[in-house]
């Protein structure tokens, strides 16, 4: 039976998330392609920050909107058969994250880190949120 | 009804979805699928089905086994490849129209409780006109509830689905190209291309490569294997090859079977300059400056070398941007310098004017170009606009910029002028004893008292002969003189 899971793990916090630092963080995916060694996982912004973490709606008057630079997104696996093409920069489009042509995937686990360059001159309120939802699709 | 029949590829997955297709879907939906735990998942992932339109397809089972509720959208897509086999989507509006003319859905959005199972039902409606088969994609989203972080997750999970009209429809491929690219050291990678010609769903067989050298000996020979080609669509199947090879000649050959019957081949030549070292054109630009006087254009300057193993082209291109007080650029000029087939090891001199009339401020002159390997790099120089420099300024400004050859220059000026006067003193002592000489020659003198001291002695009239029988002149006798000095004897003593 052809099967497929794609499954997030805990929340991601991004630490040293202020102007002039690069926060990041560290996450999860657990995944499966039984019978299908072939796969693809690729991921993208579907919403308007299209790439950029993007300010809540409240409490954020007087910050930038979205960020200047979009987030960078790197998935690696310790399967030797899994191809990485390296840290993407997030946007609207789909981008290949990690792949195979002959590695079958049990409930294996893909490391998925973040960075965000923040510039010293962005302008970001004390309070404000910053938030992004990265869509992640498993072929 | 139509009744659907599934055929796949490779053979074992036809099998296999031969045989769901002979279960009924409430025996899928008995058995549990999963027995994964903390998933959101679906099954089947993918289907080849061989039918008419207005086929109820066999359901997606979706279940969640994670401890989180699951809010979940199911639309279906129409499917592109691109050329790692990857399939792609878009989701305009027109494209998701025509997506659900081919392919209905339903429930297309509902929770799944944590343990939760759903089954939702496919059924193909219609293909285009003139299509005999298409590729169509089921996207189940998934979002689990109670997301709060700065990075959330949305899994989609792409369910394919291979649709064809039943009959003979036309199988064929051929390959486009065959290129071997380096790949990491001591790793060669070769990539023959296939596009699928034909109008079906398909893949390539029985795939080989085989490395013959020049002397036409095989030297590596490996099998590769195919996957799934949508009609139309072209595909790369990388093949590493980490034998070492020696410095020669080589020619590559791929070979493969595509639809029955067909074999179809392709050869390219190619050279290594090292072990498993392949001619690698590489490109650097250095000595990147740029300048600029008040009123003028900037004047950039540079290197663009060739320093790999094989000739390389690049485009250089030049941005002139005016840097504001406030930070902000603004581009003032570009320029696109092309460089082709450099040869290993040369180089060629930029030497470029941009923009006109810069104002007093801070400007800077960027250079891009994308290397032969894809890569992109970026120069930048700095600069402001000088005001120009006066005829002395210029002649201090070469003075303290070649000080060692001044320094040499007034030496050897030094040494040429302490020569000349010897010489002319030399020259000048030389005359005077000429006239000593002349002088003597012609006659014993007495100084001329009333003559300069130092002035030239004109030779005196000579006097005429005294003879014995000529009477003396009648002269007074000399009076004796009174004792006078020595200066006074010569120069008189101003009393006379």
């Amino acid at each position: 039976m052809l099967t497929c899971t794609l499954t997030a793990g805990p929340l991601v916090a991004l630490t040293n998330f202020a102007p002039g630092h690069t926060a990041t963080g560290t996450g999860a995916l657990t995944a499966t392609t039984l019978l299908q060694p072939s796969w693809t996982l690729q991921a993208q912004d579907t919403g308007s920050g299209a790439g950029h973490m993007v300010a809540a709606s409240t409490g954020c008057a007087g910050s930038d909107a979205t960020l200047a630079n979009p987030l960078q997104v790197k998935v690696t696996s310790g399967l030797g058969s899994v191809n990485s093409p390296g840290t993407i920069s997030l946007s609207a489009a789909n981008q290949t994250v990690a792949s195979a042509s002959s590695q079958i995937l049990n409930a294996d686990t893909l490391t998925t880190a973040y960075s965000q360059v923040i510039p010293a001159n962005e302008q970001m309120r004390t309070g404000c949120v910053y938030s992004i939802t990265v869509t992640y699709t498993l072929q | 009804m139509n009744r659907a029949r599934s055929t796949t590829w490779p053979r074992a997955i036809l099998s296999l979805l031969l045989a769901l297709a002979a279960f009924p879907p409430a025996a899928t939906a008995a058995a549990p699928p999963f027995a994964l735990p903390g998933a959101f998942g679906l099954t089947p992932a993918r289907r080849h089905v061989v039918g008419t339109p207005g086929t109820a397809l066999t359901p997606t089972t979706v279940v969640n086994t994670s401890s989180s509720a699951y809010r979940v959208t199911v639309f279906p897509v129409v499917l592109t490849q691109d050329l790692t086999g990857a399939f792609n989507f878009t989701q305009t509006p027109q494209a998701n129209a025509a997506a659900r003319r081919v392919l209905r859905v339903g429930p297309d959005q509902f929770v799944l409780p944590p343990g939760g199972e759903r089954q939702v039902a496919l059924r193909w409606n219609a293909l285009p006109p003139g299509v005999s088969s298409m590729a169509m994609g089921v996207v189940f989203q998934g979002v689990a509830e109670h997301q709060s972080g700065p990075v959330n997750v949305v899994a989609r999970l792409l369910s394919v689905n291979f649709l064809s009209l039943p009959g003979a429809i036309p199988i064929s491929g051929r390959f486009t190209r065959l290129v071997g690219e380096q790949f990491g050291h001591g790793v060669l990678r070769f990539l023959p291309r296939v596009q699928n010609t034909g109008q079906r769903v398909w893949a390539p067989t029985r795939g080989h490569l085989v490395i013959r050298n020049s002397a036409g000996t095989t030297v590596f020979h490996t099998a590769w294997t195919g996957d799934v080609i949508i009609p139309g669509a072209q595909r790369d199947f990388p093949i590493d090859v980490t034998q070492a090879l020696p410095a020669g000649s080589y020619t590559a050959t791929a070979q493969m079977n595509f639809g029955p019957g067909s074999i179809e081949t392709i050869s390219t030549p190619f050279t290594l300059v090292g072990p498993n070292q392949l001619p690698t054109p590489t490109i650097a630009v250095h000595s990147f400056n740029a300048t600029a006087q008040l009123g003028g254009p900037a004047t950039v300057t540079g290197v663009v070398a060739s320093v790999g193993t094989a000739p390389a082209s690049v485009t250089v291109r030049l941005t002139l941007v005016k840097v504001d007080p406030d930070g902000t650029q603004r581009s003032l000029a570009t320029a696109a310098l092309p460089y082709l087939n450099l040869a290993p090891g040369s180089s060629r001199r930029v030497s470029r004017q941009m923009g006109g009339n810069l104002a007093l401020g801070s400007y800077e002159a960027i250079a891009t170009w994308t290397a032969p390997d894809g890569s992109t790099h970026t120069l930048e120089a700095s600069f402001s606009a000088l005001a120009g420099r006066s005829l002395l300024s210029q002649f201090w400004f070469l003075v303290t910029k070649h000080v060692k050859l001044v320094v040499a220059l007034l030496v050897l000026l030094l040494v040429a002028v302490t020569a000349m006067a010897l010489l002319l003193k030399r020259r000048q002592r030389d005359l005077e004893a000429e006239l000593d000489d002349v002088i003597g020659v012609a006659g014993p003198h007495r100084p001329d008292p009333s003559g300069p001291p130092h002035g030239p002695r004109l030779p005196r009239t000579p006097r005429p002969p005294r003879g014995p029988s000529s009477p003396r002149p009648t002269e007074p006798p000399p009076v004796p003189a009174p004792e006078r000095s020595r200066a006074a004897d010569r120069w008189g003593d101003g009393n006379d």
